[in-house]
């Protein structure tokens, strides 16, 4: 017997598939607001080293020191990135467990084989028999091969994420509450006995652009130049990508506990058997905060273009 | 503990606030520029360390076992590579059956059937 009751239904595979291709890049978003900012304190250096141009020397290491530290930050974004790619790679291995690629190749497969015996039949028909093979068996026949074969891959496809599925819950709400530390809690510092958070930072590089932008007007003021219109722009763009990544860290946050709920929802649609219309919302309301966030990051881009 | 809050960040930027109101006094000398360009970069300095310590904190936060999540994943690769080598198996056979049809249906055509 091919069919089996540990076989998912198509649609439930298919909700596997939607939440794999959804989270496949999850990690991009956290480290985005990481480098985000790495972005505006580059810009802030460039800013501030005007106050240094009567000091040549001053002014490059300024610069140089604004370079280094984006390259330190955008390593720490690095590990960032690392760490939770390990939910990049659950959803890409859900994604190639619940492909539908095994059955399509193999349905072309069936399908070309069906239409050559199909004009076989024909052109054999065609001919002075007494006998007339009924036509479209050919489709028949490859029907009945590729659903045999689909039926089977489909039962062991619906066992393995049965399986799998329930073992990684587990694991998925440890990393989000892990990512969710990451993006809200706040990490003490001792050597000012402050706790700070990344809202604390972004709240920094608001307060920091205006200010490295008030050392570049002072330094055009002493030396009876007006501040270009280009840096008027760079300065006003860079307000717009801070607001950006403002609204990037709530919904990003808000898609964690997205994700969290519809691979909760997934588990119990496929534990229980549920129709997708049950777990549906969840699903649903993930991939909204999914593409609420990279509208974000597209706007940030154009800003930044 | 001590729960009071310095807001240290804060105080750095009122600090350069206030040397960027002393740099608009058209009557300093190059030494008080100098004086007051030298503060300002220490402050900057000590606000990038701050920031620096935080972001390192934060990742080192992320500090979850992921060892397990790594081997179910591999289990999961291992699976979809098994459905893979089935579909391919399937695959075959289908091939076989066409070349069957095929040498049938040219006897039938070559009319020795």
């Amino acid at each position: 017997m091919l069919a089996g009751c540990a076989s998912l239904t198509k649609t439930q595979i298919v909700a596997v598939n939607q939440f794999a291709q959804t989270s496949k890049d999850f990690s991009a978003y956290p480290s985005k607001i990481m480098t985000e900012l790495a972005d505006v304190r580059l810009k802030r250096g460039i800013f501030y080293a005007n106050l240094f141009n009567d000091k040549p020397s001053k002014y490059i290491s300024v610069l140089d020191s604004a370079f280094n530290e984006k390259k330190q930050d955008y390593q720490l974004s690095e590990k960032v990135d690392v760490t939770f790619k390990i939910i990049d790679k659950y959803a890409q291995s859900l994604l190639l467990l619940s492909s539908d690629q095994y059955t399509t190749d193999l349905k072309e497969q069936t399908e070309t084989f069906g239409v050559d015996l199909d004009s076989l039949i024909t052109l054999y028909n065609s001919m002075d028999n007494e006998k007339k093979i009924p036509s479209g068996i050919g489709g028949l026949v490859s029907q009945i091969i590729y659903w045999g074969g689909d039926i089977y891959i489909k039962n062991k496809q619906g066992k393995n994420l049965k399986s799998f599925i329930p073992k990684a819950d587990t694991l998925i709400g440890m990393m989000i509450t892990n990512l969710k530390e990451f993006l809200v809690g706040k990490v003490y510092i001792p050597a000012i006995n402050d706790s700070l958070n990344i809202q604390d930072l972004i709240k920094n590089e608001e307060t920091g652009i205006r200010e490295s932008y008030k050392f570049y007007v002072s330094s055009c003021s002493r030396l009876n130049t007006l501040p270009t219109l280009e840096s008027e722009n760079e300065y006003l763009n860079t307000l717009k990508v801070l607001d950006g990544v403002n609204t990037l860290l709530e919904q990003t946050v808000s898609a964690t506990d997205g994700l969290r709920k519809a691979h909760h929802a997934l588990l119990t649609a496929i534990e229980k058997k549920k129709t997708l219309t049950e777990s549906i919302k969840e699903l649903q309301s993930y991939y909204d905060e999914i593409r609420k966030i990279k509208t974000t990051i597209e706007k940030i881009e154009k800003v930044k273009k | 503990m001590n729960t009071e809050k310095i807001n240290t960040l804060a105080k750095i930027h009122a600090a350069q606030d206030v040397i960027i109101d002393a740099l608009a006094d058209p009557q300093l000398t190059k030494n008080e520029i100098s004086a007051l360009q030298d503060s300002s970069l220490k402050l900057r300095n000590m606000e990038r360390t701050i920031v620096a310590l935080v972001g390192q904190k934060l990742v080192d936060s992320l500090t979850a076992d992921t060892k397990d999540l790594k081997i179910l994943i591999k289990q999961i690769e291992q699976s979809a590579e098994k459905l893979s080598k089935v579909a391919n198996g399937i695959k075959k056979a289908a091939r076989v059956v066409e070349a069957l049809i095929k040498i049938v249906s040219a006897t039938i055509s070559m009319g020795k059937l």
